[in-house]
């Protein structure tokens, strides 16, 4: 592999002459920003083209043209092929792979430990009878809401014949945050399978890993790579943002609150909103142990809390008082021992002092008698607080949980009541046939996922993330915001 | 316990007040060092949550200043950190974090606090015995009862103002027609001091802008504005808020002075122009890792924690969550650490 990888793609016979400078990303972020500064000695070189709004209006009007293209490739054919790549990807000699494992982790901060679990977690889920039974559920329901095959008529040419064809959004532009490794791919992956070309922009922390992804799908079956195009630009490039939105009919933005409300003032492109969000875990007496802890605590440092799937509080059903402690010191050792096998990604001062603040706040609680006990590292790398006050506080994120002990799972409810609607995923861990009880707390507060406590961070392609069906979303003909817990996924 | 022998406080209390006193109004030249650990002293034993503090966390005897444990600010939102019963309680106005989490500074003897503050103004403003008249956007006494920041503004209208104008922040809102009419009145000869929060400022020079107008104050006039762009729609940096009292006032940034304080301390810090802010000698403060606590090297930002001789009714050593650097001659202000946004999609509900 040449030093300088290439972090984008687009179409063949689109050629752009790539920027004289080469991007540099580093991941130490500099002390008094979040802003990403140089890092001495750690270069990761990509390449990456400079665009002017021109460039990527061009880039835009030739997607919309690929739309029939692409849904001229069979669904099933299009489903081998990405089953394909993710073979590549999984098998430990794949220059993807190798590629990834080598710049991720200088452009992300995490460390090479986490980049092999989020690419094993993301492409194991993006094999073909995960991604055949997304689009057979998907159809069906949609089929079965009597809007009459619209679904299966975009993503199929031969469907499309049929008088019921719907007419397919000609692009979808997709705005990635750099949060964690392969967020958003499940996006470009649903488009392909929706017959929706997509503009990707990435995020200025992680912009590699969906250009490598869409140069493999490319390189597999170059109809899918003429559907795609990969390209970064700073983020508020009002000029750039402007020509890619301008051409969008649908948007799939991922990112902070403000990024939506922004997205939001320019109406016309409908928006699929991937907004902030975070997961809790629900433990029940019967998996309060050690086992249950070491799950728990591989979610919490998985990511630093960076990822909506991440847990930040775990309620804890206890048998006696002493469950808490114990499931405490458990979750706290194994944190400690993370902390050496999954080091955490570099802190930014601001992070750090969020950090401060939250570990000595609740320290301070418990020095004046609340019912709280704190459990941290020394430095600052990880704390677990057991919080027995009903109102348990807020994670700073970055290693920081809260551990709420309950007398019943059922209390559970109450306490996540002030939540709803901001909860994405609860974690459950306890016997199955108590799995029901879980489900009726993930209804409750509107989590869009009830999967295993150390399944957290690895969903499933079907995952209704923020509410959206992954495929029929991109028409907008499905219902949108139905929440699915109740499943397990 | 940490000390063999803690001292009787009430005498110990009135003694090193006394010496603190004498050293804060420069009429003892005793050494900080010495009076920083008679107030730990003290504190330790008549500040019964910050004696739980220091035997919390297993601090021995402070051999130097350095080594006082510096409570967290957010202990001063639960809890009441004062070495005997508190004459005034004065709060943070929530602005920044809400009004349920606002800071709670308990002052046993605010007349400390009223030397410290003159003390200090007298330092970096206007000297002793000086008398001009105040143009004031601040708060007050009368306006806002529990702001530390208005008690200090109406010590130092009592001691400096030669006029009686009211203030122009009225109810928290700043009355522009009140301050454009003092500004139109001010008489050319005679230099005044502007007093103001710094969003009052800022929108001054707003309404300015989009009425098309500008004063010059007279000559020898300071301006003198705290609080940062709390209040107003953009954070600038501080040499554009100075290129817009420049504009707005005819101002030099060198008659500009910048006050940094904090409910839950009793002196203040000022800076003048683009310089950093400087201490007066009854404070230290250093720069620390908020993961470590350690000291940061000069030019490494990090989290101001101040020892304020001042404090002596509540805890002289305070660590904030404000961010600065050690440069030359001071500390560069950097901001109020407001919480990290996350990198992407996890929702940050503390703040």
């Amino acid at each position: 592999m040449d030093a300088r990888v290439p972090a984008f793609h687009l179409p063949a016979s689109l050629p752009l002459r790539e920027g004289a400078g080469s991007h540099h990303s580093p991941a130490r972020p500099s002390a008094a920003s979040d802003e990403p500064c140089e890092q001495p000695g750690v270069e990761t070189s990509l390449g990456i083209p400079d665009l002017t709004a021109a460039q990527v209006a061009a880039v835009a009007e030739r997607l919309r043209e690929s739309g029939a293209g692409l849904r001229s490739v069979p669904v099933e054919e299009r489903i081998a092929a990405i089953d394909r790549v993710a073979a590549h990807w999984l098998a430990p000699a794949s220059q993807w792979r190798q590629v990834a494992l080598e710049k991720l982790p200088l452009l992300t901060g995490y460390p090479a430990a986490a980049v092999e679990i989020a690419l094993d977690r993301l492409w194991r889920a993006l094999r073909a009878p995960d991604l055949t039974a997304t689009v057979r559920a998907e159809s069906a329901k949609t089929e079965d809401g009597g809007r009459g095959g619209r679904i299966t008529g975009m993503i199929d040419a031969r469907a499309a014949l049929s008088p019921a064809g719907g007419q397919a959004p000609r692009l979808a532009v997709h705005l990635l945050a750099g949060n964690v490794p392969g967020v958003g791919v499940f996006g470009m992956i649903a488009a392909l399978l929706a017959g929706v070309p997509s503009l990707v922009k990435t995020a200025r922390r992680e912009p590699l890993l969906p250009a490598l992804v869409a140069r493999s799908l490319a390189d597999e079956d170059p109809r899918l790579g003429q559907a795609l195009a990969v390209l970064h630009w700073r983020g508020g490039d009002t000029g750039l943002d402007a020509a890619a939105l301008a051409h969008a009919d649908v948007v799939l933005a991922y990112g902070r609150a403000q990024t939506m409300r922004e997205l939001r003032a320019y109406r016309r492109p409908r928006l699929l909103a991937f907004g902030p969000r975070l997961s809790v875990g629900l433990i029940a007496r019967e998996a309060a142990d050690r086992a249950g802890a070491e799950g728990a605590a591989l979610e919490v440092a998985l990511f630093d809390q960076q990822g909506c799937l991440s847990p930040q509080l775990l309620l804890l059903e206890e048998s006696d008082p002493a469950t808490g402690d114990r499931f405490t010191d458990a979750l706290a050792a194994a944190l400690a021992r993370l902390a050496v096998e999954l080091p955490r990604a570099p802190l930014s001062l601001a992070e750090s002092t969020a950090a401060w603040k939250f570990v000595e706040t609740q320290r301070w609680r418990a020095q004046e008698g609340e019912p709280v006990r704190v459990e941290a590292d020394a430095t600052g790398g990880f704390a677990v607080v057991c919080d027995r006050s009903g109102n348990p506080a807020p994670s700073p994120l970055n290693r920081h949980v809260v551990v709420a002990p309950l007398p019943a799972l059922a209390a559970a409810a109450p306490l996540l009541a002030p939540l709803a609607g901001l909860i994405e995923a609860v974690g459950y861990a306890g016997p199955e046939h108590r799995l029901g009880e879980a489900a009726a707390i993930a209804a409750a507060c509107g989590a869009h996922r009830l999967c295993p406590l150390d399944r957290m961070q690895a969903p499933p392609f079907a995952w209704r993330q923020s509410g959206y069906a992954r495929i029929a979303s991109l028409a907008g003909v499905a219902p949108t915001r139905t929440p699915s817990a109740g499943t397990v996924a | 316990m940490s000390f063999d022998n803690p001292p009787a406080t009430d005498n110990g209390g009135l003694a090193v007040a006394a010496r603190v006193r004498a050293f804060i109004t420069g009429a003892s030249s005793e050494d900080f060092e010495a009076l920083a650990l008679a107030a730990h002293a003290h504190q330790y034993g008549a500040n019964p949550p910050y004696r739980r503090f220091v035997d919390r966390i297993g601090a021995g005897q402070p051999r130097t200043w350095r080594d006082i444990p510096a409570v967290p600010a957010v202990a001063f939102r639960t809890t009441a950190l004062a070495c005997g019963p508190a004459a005034r309680v004065y709060e943070s106005s929530g602005t920044t974090e809400g009004p349920s989490r606002r800071a709670r500074h308990h002052v046993p003897d605010p007349e400390l606090y009223r030397a410290a503050a003159l003390a200090g103004f007298r330092r970096a403003v206007l000297p002793a015995g000086t008398r001009r008249p105040f143009i004031l956007a601040a708060p007050e006494r009368t306006s806002h009862p529990t702001s530390s920041l208005g008690e200090m503004v109406s010590w130092l209208r009592e001691a400096h103002d030669s006029g009686r104008a009211p203030s122009y922040l009225v109810a928290g809102s700043l009355d522009i027609a009140g301050l454009t009419g003092a500004l139109d009145r001010s008489d050319p000869t005679r230099p005044v001091l502007l007093l103001a929060i710094t969003s009052a400022l800022l929108h001054l020079a707003d309404h300015a802008r989009r009425s098309r107008r500008h004063w010059r104050l007279p000559r020898g006039s300071l301006v003198l504005d705290t609080g940062g762009c709390k209040g107003y729609v953009e954070d600038l940096p501080r040499a554009a808020i100075l290129a817009r009292y420049g504009e707005v006032l005819g101002v030099e940034p060198k008659q500009v002075v910048n006050e940094y304080g904090m409910t839950e301390m009793c002196s203040q810090l000022y800076a003048r122009a683009l310089g950093p802010l400087h201490a007066p000698p009854w404070v230290r403060t250093v720069v620390c890792d908020p993961a470590t606590g350690d000291e940061q090297r000069q030019g490494e930002a990090g989290v101001l924690r101040h020892f304020d001789l001042a404090n002596l009714g509540s805890v002289i050593a305070i660590q904030t969550d404000d961010v600065g650097r050690q440069v030359e001659g001071g500390i560069e202000f950097i901001g109020r650490a407001t919480g990290a946004d996350p990198r992407g999609c996890s929702l940050l509900l503390a703040r």
